[in-house]
């Protein structure tokens, strides 16, 4: 059973109609003892499904090693979204509820390669002299 | 982006209890959904004080 109905639908493909560049969902998931890891995978690929631009690539935690270290992911269910680079986005857990908004933000800036980010942002992180790790944890409401 | 219910062991780990709650660096954290100026001043205080 899909997660988003008609109108969800609609508005999605809507919103990403003017993506600008390809973007990558790379899903990590595993068959088991993996509590949501199915229905990240099912998000994924709902929303893979509504852009021409949104591919989807799904490799096991346990045993694509290869991806897991290249990615630099450490737990499951995890989205990853790249674009022509990978500038580190991660969703780690499903991203229902208010996260959905999230994701589509997070493809519509990757795809631009862009951050969006205001200029005095932008200078200010740029005076950054080690790599930056930020995790926000958040909930599904 | 954590999913807090799905990864309890590290939401307790960093103390999460309200939400949103960045974390800089495993190091530092601060609450709140900031206004983006706030947010890049967060993050640039945490980065100082983890180092």
């Amino acid at each position: 059973m899909p997660f988003l109905d008609e109108q969800p639908q609609a508005q999605v493909r809507q919103q990403l109609e003017g993506l600008k560049g390809p973007v990558k969902l790379v899903v990590f998931t595993q068959e088991l003892e993996c509590e949501y890891c199915r229905e990240n995978r099912a998000l994924a690929q709902e929303v893979a499904d509504l852009s021409d631009q949104i591919a989807i690539e799904v490799y096991n935690f346990a045993l694509d090693k290869e991806a897991v270290q290249r990615y630099n992911v450490d737990k499951i269910p995890a989205i990853v979204v790249e674009g022509e680079k990978d500038y580190g986005v991660r969703f780690y857990g499903v991203p229902f509820g208010y996260e959905f908004a999230s994701l589509l933000e997070a493809i519509q800036s990757v795809s631009a390669g862009d951050s969006g980010l205001a200029p005095e942002s932008r200078e200010m992180l740029a005076g950054l002299k080690e790599p930056l790790h930020l995790q926000v944890f958040v909930t599904l409401t | 982006m954590v999913e807090s219910s799905e990864f309890p062991h590290l939401a307790n780990k960093y103390g999460v209890m309200a939400v949103p709650k960045t974390v800089v660096n495993e190091r530092v954290s601060f609450e709140g959904a900031l206004p983006e100026p706030h947010f890049l001043e967060g993050v640039m205080q945490a980065v100082k004080s983890a180092s």
